[in-house]
């Protein structure tokens, strides 16, 4: 008995293996995703490496983000199916079976298409793990070599998760079968169609959503504000994007439908009625697709050109080779300065290393809050400060100053200051924690100096240099951190500079006590590459991985949509064939509904990353990238690179659905 | 004078492999005269689909020729056929196809968009032919908001604002009840009564009987004719009720009866073209 149902359920995936085939296909690659993630992640060879913890953490987001998404697009697979697939169903039941013999052939489907799903998934898994960890420790830049093992976890976690995802698909079915009447499943999938409603407020709200996320991407300044405003302009643009394809399509439709000299014309006729219909029918999957869309080139671009931009960073955040900070509870004798800066060139010499551009200066610095000529320490308690008010205040000598811009400035006399800003300072006298100076001379910054990056995120105001003329001005700002800087750059291997610094850090660590200095930190451009190497080749991995994934559920939502269409199509077409209409005309028409229907994501979907490059460029900045031109030929290559690709996706699912309308 | 002619007309299907052949149509002659009202009616399998299509353009006859108003319908270019098909034939389908996504004035007017009429014109020729056919109120509808007799007249209307040659209505009423069914024929009537010429495949006796002539179709042949001369509905309803057991008694086996043949001097107008009577 059971036998039979079995059977049934094999013919029951043949014959509509138009449907089950890319399911099926989908549902392996999937599986096949799931499980090398989740291998790579648990992998002793990735977790010994260093950087280890970086790709781990990008791996894991990656983990979830796969499961959901996996889990989200079978679901909405089988629902199509389900649809399609109703009327055969409603036949069984005429035919005599009771829903618990439907549930029992319903099962064995399922089961069937489990085993081969996730078989299929782990087969192929098990065999490209290698090579995608492989991938992914070049991307890093790790050199230990990856074997080739069978992750445990990763198998059963693959099972256990498209198990439950089949599941509850199943309980879904279920439902959909026991709800409905044989009638209700014979005419599953003809209920005629109410003309669509113009949803005015809708289609108005719509363009506000989008015009107000254009304009907070376009005129956003400052990283903070990117960042904050970032999401919302999102949320903005997703919904203004629903509404978009859900009710400005329809309402542009019915007003070019209301204007009779367009509207009755054989091209216009067919094609604005058969788009209104069209638009009512996938408004909401091809809303989805543009999303989509728009995720895959932004993910894509961006981590492809962080990747691409890993020297450029390194050079903008650490424009010296090394640069190391000691940091001071005084401020200290030159003689102790100068001793600093001897040992680093022994430890040159040690390592047999060539210094060049070594440069030495010292600073105190301090966070602040300004309020015009008044500068008073930042208070975390003090409720009228929030965190923009935040502002960063250096103070240097006179002879350090010049050393670091490489200008000469006027001596400058005791009580008075030099203030330096990127604005210039208005005022006479500045008060600083309680005392007033004289403004001696007032300068705007070069535009080098430290800590550029926070200048980016405090804003330019807020960052102010206060000049003094020598080591003796500085003791009333002792109490703040005083800090001593060297900075060289050198010549030599990655290897022989990584080991250069590492000796420069002990040999700086081996005066702490001679110079009496609290605390030493020292930032090696070598060692940052290997940094970045892993944060923006796991967020490249992260990036093409998740491309791949969002792109292969466009493909599948473009190819069951198309396959819909056509048997949506083909009785209209039928139709207009017998009334009078040539082939070639209603070929035409077709042609133009399907095209306008399937590219419309993809136009949308650029035309949203036109719209963010101001607010994602400034994003970019975080992650210490300001190479413009660098990040505009990757959204231009991602994107065209996304079209060919859409369009050869286009190119293939036309073919199923001309065979279908005619 | 004749406005269609079917001239020894053969249709054979070939299956795939050509290992069988299956004769729709044989030698089929008959002529439609300008103005007339023909029913045909035949069994399932008698080949009134094949013919109807034949006519219709949409399939070829394998040997024969088919003239509307002298023009050989099987020598036109496969590339002028959906134009001719729109400006010289009216079509009436049993499931109205009538395309949902359209309003009923926009699905009456679609033969005159593919036409590309003015949008003067169409609302010209629309408003009497609605009136006419009592949708007027109903112009904005979609077709899934009406009832069957109004979707099937919105078809009759597409079918006649072309002023075609010829209507080709293929089982009108068979998804009608029988009071929408009267007012199809009805309006079948009052068209015909306008000079429209209309040539109608049905199953339904009732319908058959609205007709001027009926042509019995059985194995691809013209059977047998009936001329309505001077009879009612009723009347003609009875012999076409008789001719049609007659038929089926002879499918059986059994010999035309006698009695059968006063068809032809009836009334002395049963029957004009008595020569046309029996082409079998």
């Amino acid at each position: 008995m059971n036998c039979l149902y079995c059977k049934l359920a094999v013919t029951n995936l043949k014959n509509n293996r138009q449907f089950y085939l890319p399911y099926i296909l989908a549902g392996i690659v999937s599986a096949m995703m799931f499980y090398i993630m989740r291998a790579i992640q648990g992998s002793k060879a990735i977790a010994a490496m260093r950087g280890a913890d970086t790709v781990y953490l990008i791996l894991t987001m990656g983990l979830v983000i796969v499961a959901l998404c996996t889990g989200i697009f079978l679901f909405y697979t089988n629902s199509f199916v389900m649809k399609r697939r109703k009327k055969e169903l409603g036949v069984y039941n005429i035919l005599g079976m009771e829903k618990k013999h439907i549930a029992k052939v319903m099962a064995w489907e399922s089961v069937i298409l489990y085993v081969l799903t996730v078989c299929g998934g782990l087969v192929l898994g098990i065999v490209f793990h290698k090579l995608v960890a492989m991938f992914l420790a070049k991307l890093t830049g790790m050199s230990e070599s990856i074997p080739f093992y069978v992750s445990g976890w990763g198998c059963l976690q693959t099972v256990e998760l498209f198990g439950l995802v089949y599941v509850l698909m199943l309980f879904y079915n279920f439902l959909q079968v026991s709800l409905a009447n044989p009638v209700a499943l014979l005419h599953g999938n003809s209920v005629g169609e109410r003309e669509p409603k113009v949803k005015w407020i809708s289609a108005v709200a719509g363009i506000g959503c989008i015009v107000a996320g254009y304009y907070i991407a376009v005129t956003v300044q400052g990283i903070l504000e990117a960042v904050n405003m970032f999401f919302i302009a999102v949320l903005l643009v997703i919904v203004g994007t629903y509404a978009l394809f859900l009710s400005v399509s329809i309402a542009f439709l019915k007003i070019l439908k209301n204007n009779k000299k367009y509207y009755y014309q054989t091209t216009h006729f067919i094609t604005v009625s058969g788009m209104l219909y069209r638009m009512k029918r996938n408004a909401v999957g091809l809303a989805n697709i543009c999303v989509l869309s728009t995720m895959v080139l932004v993910i894509i671009s961006t981590t492809v050109c962080l990747y691409a931009g890993v020297e450029d960073s390194l050079k903008q955040n650490f424009p010296k080779e090394i640069s190391a900070t000691q940091y001071f509870d005084h401020v200290p004798a030159r003689a102790d300065r100068e001793y600093l800066v001897e040992q680093v060139a022994a430890a040159a010499k040690k390592q047999n290393r060539e210094m060049t551009d070594v440069s030495s200066y010292m600073d105190i610095v301090t966070v602040i809050h300004m309020d015009g000529n008044v500068i008073e320490r930042y208070d975390n308690e003090n409720p009228a400060y929030d965190f923009t008010d935040m502002g960063m205040l250096y103070v240097m000598a006179r002879a350090d100053y010049e050393k670091f811009t490489g200008h000469t400035y006027e001596p400058i006399a005791p009580g008075s200051v030099m203030v330096a800003a990127s604005h210039l300072f208005e005022e006479d006298s500045i008060e600083i924690f309680g005392t007033t100076y004289l403004v001696a001379d007032k300068t705007t910054f070069p535009d080098d100096f430290p800590d550029s990056e926070l200048q980016a995120v405090l804003g330019n105001k807020q960052v102010i240099y206060i000049v003094v003329e020598d080591e003796q001005a500085l003791e009333p700002f002792a109490a703040y951190e005083v800090r001593h800087h060297i900075e060289l750059d050198t010549d030599g291997t990655p290897e022989e500079r990584k080991a250069f610094a590492t000796a420069v850090e002990e040999a700086l660590g081996a005066c702490k006590e001679t110079t009496a200095f609290t605390s030493g930190m020292l930032m090696s451009r070598a060692h940052q590459r290997e940094e970045y190497m892993a944060l923006n080749g796991g967020f490249l991995f992260l990036g093409l991985f998740l491309g791949i994934l969002f792109l292969m559920i466009t493909v599948m939502i473009i190819y069951y949509k198309q396959t819909s269409e056509g048997y949506e199509d083909r009785e209209r077409f039928a139709i207009m064939t017998k009334v009078g209409m040539g082939r070639d005309v209603v070929k035409a028409a077709i042609n133009t509904q399907v095209r306008t229907v399937f590219f419309m994501p993809i136009i949308v979907a650029v035309l949203h990353l036109t719209m963010a490059f101001p607010m994602l460029k400034i994003i970019m900045y975080v992650f210490g990238l300001m190479n413009t031109e660098l990040f505009v030929g990757c959204l231009v290559v991602t994107s065209v690179v996304f079209a060919v690709i859409y369009f050869i996706v286009f190119r293939i699912t036309s073919r199923s659905y001309y065979r279908i309308v005619y | 004078m004749s406005i269609l002619k079917v001239k020894n007309v053969s249709k054979i299907y070939t299956t795939r492999f050509g290992s069988t052949k299956v004769q729709a149509l044989s030698n089929m002659n008959f002529t439609v005269e300008q103005g007339e009202y023909v029913a045909i009616m035949g069994e399932s399998g008698s080949g009134k689909t094949t013919l109807l299509n034949i006519l219709a353009s949409l399939d070829r006859p394998t040997s024969g020729e088919v003239l509307l108003n002298g023009k050989n319908l099987t020598s036109i270019k496969e590339k002028e056929i959906s134009a001719f098909r729109r400006d010289n034939l009216g079509f009436v389908f049993q499931d109205f196809n009538l395309l949902d996504n359209f309003s009923l004035k926009d699905n009456i007017l679609l033969p005159l968009v593919l036409q590309r009429k003015p949008v003067a014109e169409m609302e010209e020729r629309l408003t009497p032919i609605a009136e006419r056919l009592g949708i007027a109120q109903l112009l904005e509808k979609y077709p899934y908001e009406v009832s069957g007799g109004q979707k099937q007249r919105t078809a009759v209307a597409r079918a006649i604002i072309t002023s075609p040659q010829l209507i080709l209505a293929d089982e009108p009423t068979g998804a009608l009840d029988s009071k929408a069914s009267a007012g199809l024929l009805h309006v079948f009537r009052e068209i015909n009564r306008d000079g429209q010429t209309i040539l109608m495949v049905t199953h339904s006796t009732n319908a058959a009987s609205h007709a001027d002539r009926i042509m019995f179709i059985k194995d691809g042949e013209v059977f047998h004719q009936l001329y309505r001369g001077n009879l009612t509905n009723e009347q003609l309803y009875a012999r076409i009720s008789d001719t049609l057991t007659v038929l089926a008694q002879k499918a059986e086996g059994a010999q035309f009866p006698p009695e059968c043949q006063f068809n032809r001097t009836d009334s002395g107008a049963g029957l004009q073209k008595a020569d046309e009577m029996y082409v079998s």
